[in-house]
């Protein structure tokens, strides 16, 4: 397969297990909703995938070549670019040179720019704002502008963790409409979420992870409708 | 109170703060960008100093001349001294591990010093230096006038390389989020050993300086780690602009309490401001130019 394929990864940290054999795969293209509660391994699973941390067991194949093993900056250079958990934008910088930190493997000053005006096209407040420093921003903009970042970097698959966590309802809406968008110009997105409505909607497949295994996969719209998904992750909004 | 004699003091203080901002800066950019003290920094601005010395001896070159070549060959050693020692004490992040790390390579490197130069004391002197000038009735002696504007050019194409440069802003962006800096594609190992490789090579052209006008000696280096250590508490982590504030500010100091009170109580007076800072303003007068923490 051409996309990305996760194939039976244990983690542990220290001597605590958090992954126990995750398999799954995200064809090119394609939206994919990554659920599970808190503590399940979601943002473990997005970390091995992205190089952060290597796995003890398994493998992390992407466009037929082998990443796991390799460190973060070099997985990133292979098209995987994880929008972190808690966006970690450089809160001392300014919002245009968080921007230009994306495009950091970019070596043509052309294509730099080209990046930069396309980032301002798709985020207009951003370029509002270019030169304040990011942790001006507020916590629905820090968003935008990990997001923004991680587009800089242009890569074929983005990983995003819990993009909408602790965000405002309006603000929510604007990043699951721009994952759209994003999955509309032909990048993979790996979606992690708590809020598994809108992600199931957005998601052509999903896969749900409990104490660090795939216990369910399945179509978005299928999830949804799904008994276990409705107790367990949809529950508090029927 | 004598109008010159305040004057004078002015001077001196503000020559002497130039070059404990230029000694101190690579100090405070380690303790900023990795997290750790430094403490073998003292020893990389007597290795300047006695490059200086051996560049002069050997090759006849001048100390101003030789100031580049001293920056690179420190650059050199400060970034092997990272990718060797300290990178397994910053990856298991250990404050402890880096102090005695760093203080064991001072005290290699100053043994080294002395089995090569010997324990006596040196001078550097450069035929380049223009005498001692009036301002009024202000004395200025050339070597220390030079050393100030030395101090102030480097501090500022410091802050400039740090701003505007692609590594400068990967430096900045390692600093305050190691883990984003990665996901960005910039190799953070990389990035620590430019940081103590950069460290080095301004900790030497400030020894050189230094060197130019006080006689040095191999068991300097505690000090210039100490002043190195009260310039970042008084000015602020990180910045060259937060280095410069805490040496100015050390210069005088130092000046005023020796000449009004007494040389000998001027570390009181040092020591009471560290105090008074840490109490006030815990992160210095700039803050933390990376941690946003004032
Ligand atoms: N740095 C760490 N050291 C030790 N244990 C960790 C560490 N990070 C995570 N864990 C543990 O690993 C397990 C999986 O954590 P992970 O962060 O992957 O969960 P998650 O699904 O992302 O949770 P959340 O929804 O809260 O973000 C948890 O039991 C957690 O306590
Ligand atoms: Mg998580």
């Amino acid at each position: 397969m051409n996309g990305l394929v996760v194939d039976s990864v244990h983690f542990a940290y220290g001597g605590a297990r958090a992954l126990e054999g995750v398999s799954f795969q995200v064809a090119p293209g394609e939206v994919v909703a990554l659920l599970g509660s808190n503590g399940a391994g979601k943002t473990t699973t997005a970390k091995v995938t992205a190089g952060a941390l290597a796995p003890a067991v398994g493998s992390v194949t992407f466009e037929g070549q082998a990443v796991s093993g390799l460190p973060a900056h070099r997985v990133m250079r292979r098209g995987i670019v994880l929008v972190p958990e808690g966006r970690q934008v450089f809160a001392q910088m300014t919002i245009q040179e968080n921007l230009l930190m994306g495009a950091y493997k970019e070596r043509r000053r052309a294509r730099v720019k080209e990046l930069l005006e396309r980032s301002y096209e798709t985020f207009p407040r951003l370029r509002e704002r270019r030169s304040q420093i990011a942790g001006s921003l507020s916590g629905g903009e820090q968003q935008m502008l990990a997001i923004a970042r991680g587009l800089m970097s242009e890569p074929r698959l983005l990983i995003m963790d819990e993009p909408s966590l602790g965000i405002m309802p309006k603000l929510v809406q604007e990043i699951f409409g721009l994952i759209r968008r994003i999955a509309g110009t032909g990048v993979s997105v790996l979606l992690i979420e708590q809020n598994a409505r809108a992600s199931l909607e957005v998601a052509s497949r999903a896969y749900v992870l409990e104490k660090g295994r795939i216990i369910l996969e399945g179509e978005g719209r299928a999830l949804l409708e799904d008994e276990f998904v409705q107790n367990a992750y949809l529950g508090a909004e029927n | 109170m004598d109008g010159t004699l305040f004057f004078q003091t002015l001077v001196d203080g503000l020559i002497l703060g130039g070059i404990f901002s230029l000694s101190a800066v690579g100090f405070s950019l380690i303790f900023g960008v990795l997290g750790i003290v430094n403490l073998a920094h003292g020893i990389f601005v007597l290795l300047g100093a006695y490059l200086g010395l051996a560049l002069k001896q050997t090759m006849g070159i001048d100390p101003l001349a030789a100031i580049p070549i001293v920056c690179a060959a420190l650059f050199v050693l400060g970034a092997l001294l990272q990718l060797t020692l300290v990178a397994g004490a910053v990856r298991r992040s250990s404050l402890m591990s880096s102090l005695l790390i760093t203080f064991g390579a001072s005290l290699i490197l100053r043994d080294a010093v002395i089995l090569v130069f010997g324990p006596d004391v040196q001078f550097l002197s450069s035929a380049w230096l223009v005498d001692t000038f009036h301002i009024g009735d202000v004395i200025v002696d050339g070597a220390r006038a030079t050393g100030l504007i030395a101090s102030l050019l480097l501090l500022g194409l410091l802050s400039l390389a740090l701003y505007h440069l692609k590594v400068g802003r990967a430096m900045r962006a390692t600093a305050q989020q190691d883990f984003a800096a990665g996901l960005c594609g910039i190799d953070a190992r990389r990035i620590y050993a430019v940081t103590f490789g950069i460290s080095a090579a301004f900790a030497g052209a400030s020894g050189i300086i230094i060197g130019l006008i006080n006689p040095f000696s191999p068991f300097d280096d505690t000090y210039w780690t100490l002043n190195a250590f009260v310039t970042v508490v008084l000015g602020g982590v990180g910045s060259p602009v937060g280095a410069l504030l805490g040496g100015l500010l050390l210069g005088e100091i130092s000046t005023f309490s020796s000449q009004y009170v007494g040389s000998l109580y001027s570390n009181v007076f040092i020591f009471s401001a560290l105090l008074l800072m840490l109490i006030v303003r815990p992160n210095g007068l700039l803050g933390n130019a990376y941690k946003g923490s004032v």
